[in-house]
């Protein structure tokens, strides 16, 4: 062997010893330490997502006697269930205020309001007789009501009062009521809210 | 002065200069080597950093994660809050104000006519029917329509009518207002003759009551 085969041969070996040691030993513990580095990483991501979290908690904790107030505050808007008998209270005394005469209350069965909102619609037909702005006083004092009531038709017809001889007026409103939906019940499918002038869905599932 | 003569033959010097290079390689690449082991022993320091760093990391996650959980409670009262205030503004989304309606008609009632008869109703809600210009093909009003009110009354002159109808038209929350028939009953020697009219409008954006939708505060 020539000295010269010699020397390529020791540069060869030294080169594929320093290489080996690369491959084997350096090369997965640097794969090791670039792992381990992305881990911190995320961990220390989830870090700042976790405080946010935590902060945003915290606040809600503070703000949690308003919420609670409001949510208090909503449940007379929409009980937990119907309260017929509260409601008709509230309008015999809204009519009894405003010097109307309830001439009837009806009530349908619940059912889901066309609007698709996760809450039971009871559809009442009040009837009422009076002069006009007591009538209109009447309205005020229910939509004042503590509970949602929405009207959605409204009639006026003039009568003549045979004793008086006033004329008073004869008031049907289609109205509506909610209450919370009941746990047993299916939850309507969500929908956006239709715009005015938007047709209502056909039929409405009943709420139990 | 001594002039030095190398006695060794050539073949010597030149195994010699060859020991001597491949000891140069051999000490070149131990020193690599060491180099390296030097990095490695590095590498594993700071692989041991990481590590007691991650352990930390995880374990200041999972303290938070900890907390949040006793917290959850709040996030669910605050969805609940959400859930329901959200279903009630969906309800009450194109609720008209009555009462103001019936203020401005009221208010704009001339003196020789009076109503018989008021049918109104709410957007698209069950019971409510369009009146005859909503489905016109040719629009009286490019606004959108939150209601309808149809009228029957009397007048007792045709320019009564016509009134009505002008003051109806300077309320900004009516639109369309149209006429459908204005129509005189016989007179007779002692009684004018008495103009039973039927008319409709319908109702803009600002009949709407916003109750519950505008603002943060329930009424």
């Amino acid at each position: 062997m020539s000295g010269r085969t010699r020397l390529i041969l020791a540069g060869v070996a030294a080169l594929l010893v320093v290489l080996l040691f690369y491959m084997f030993a350096i090369r997965p513990r640097n794969a090791e330490l670039s792992d381990l580095k992305a881990q911190v990483e995320q961990e220390n991501a989830k870090t700042a997502q976790l405080n946010l979290q935590l902060d945003h908690l915290r606040e809600l904790q503070d703000n949690a006697p308003q919420a609670q107030a409001e949510l208090t505050r909503i449940q007379q808007y929409v009980p937990k269930d119907a309260n017929m008998e509260n409601f008709i209270f509230q309008v015999n005394a809204a009519g009894a205020e405003s010097g109307v005469i309830v001439t009837g209350i009806t009530p349908t069965l619940p059912k889901a309001p066309p609007e698709g909102a996760a809450v039971a619609q009871v559809q009442v037909q009040i009837g009422a007789r009076g002069g006009y702005f007591a009538i209109q006083d009447f309205i005020r004092r229910l939509y004042t009501l503590k509970r949602a009531l929405r009207i959605d038709t409204l009639q006026l017809a003039a009568v003549l009062n045979e004793t008086t001889g006033a004329t008073l007026e004869n008031l049907t409103i289609s109205a509506r009521i909610f209450y919370e939906l009941p746990e047993a019940a299916a939850v309507p499918p969500v929908a956006g809210v239709p715009a005015p002038g938007a047709t209502p869905a056909a039929t409405s599932t009943p709420v139990p | 002065m001594m002039r030095q003569v190398d006695l060794l033959p050539e073949r010597y010097l030149r195994r010699r200069r060859e020991r001597r290079n491949i000891a140069f390689i051999g000490l070149a690449g131990f020193l690599v080597l060491l180099l390296l082991i030097g990095y490695w022993v590095l590498l594993g320091s700071r692989v041991n950093d990481e590590e007691s760093k991650l352990a930390d990391a995880q374990a200041r996650n999972a303290a938070l994660q900890s907390e949040i959980a006793k917290l959850q409670v709040f996030a669910d009262l605050e969805a609940e809050v959400q859930a329901k205030r959200a279903a009630l503004v969906t309800v009450m989304t194109g609720d008209l104000n009555w009462p103001a309606l019936m203020t401005e008609l009221a208010m704009v009632i001339p003196g020789e006519v009076w109503l018989e008869q008021l049918n109104a109703s709410a957007g698209a809600t069950e019971g409510s029917a369009p009146a005859p210009t909503e489905a016109n093909p040719i629009p009286l009003t490019s606004k959108t329509s939150t209601g309808r009110i149809q009228f029957q009354g009397k007048s007792l002159s045709m320019p009564g009518v016509a009134k009505w109808l002008v003051r109806l038209g300077g309320v900004k929350k009516f639109d369309a207002i149209w006429l459908s028939s204005a129509i005189a009953a016989d007179a007779t020697d002692t009684l004018p003759a008495i103009i039973t009219f039927d008319n409709t409008i319908q109702l803009g954006i600002k009949a709407l009551s916003n109750r519950f939708i505008e603002g943060d505060e329930l009424p």
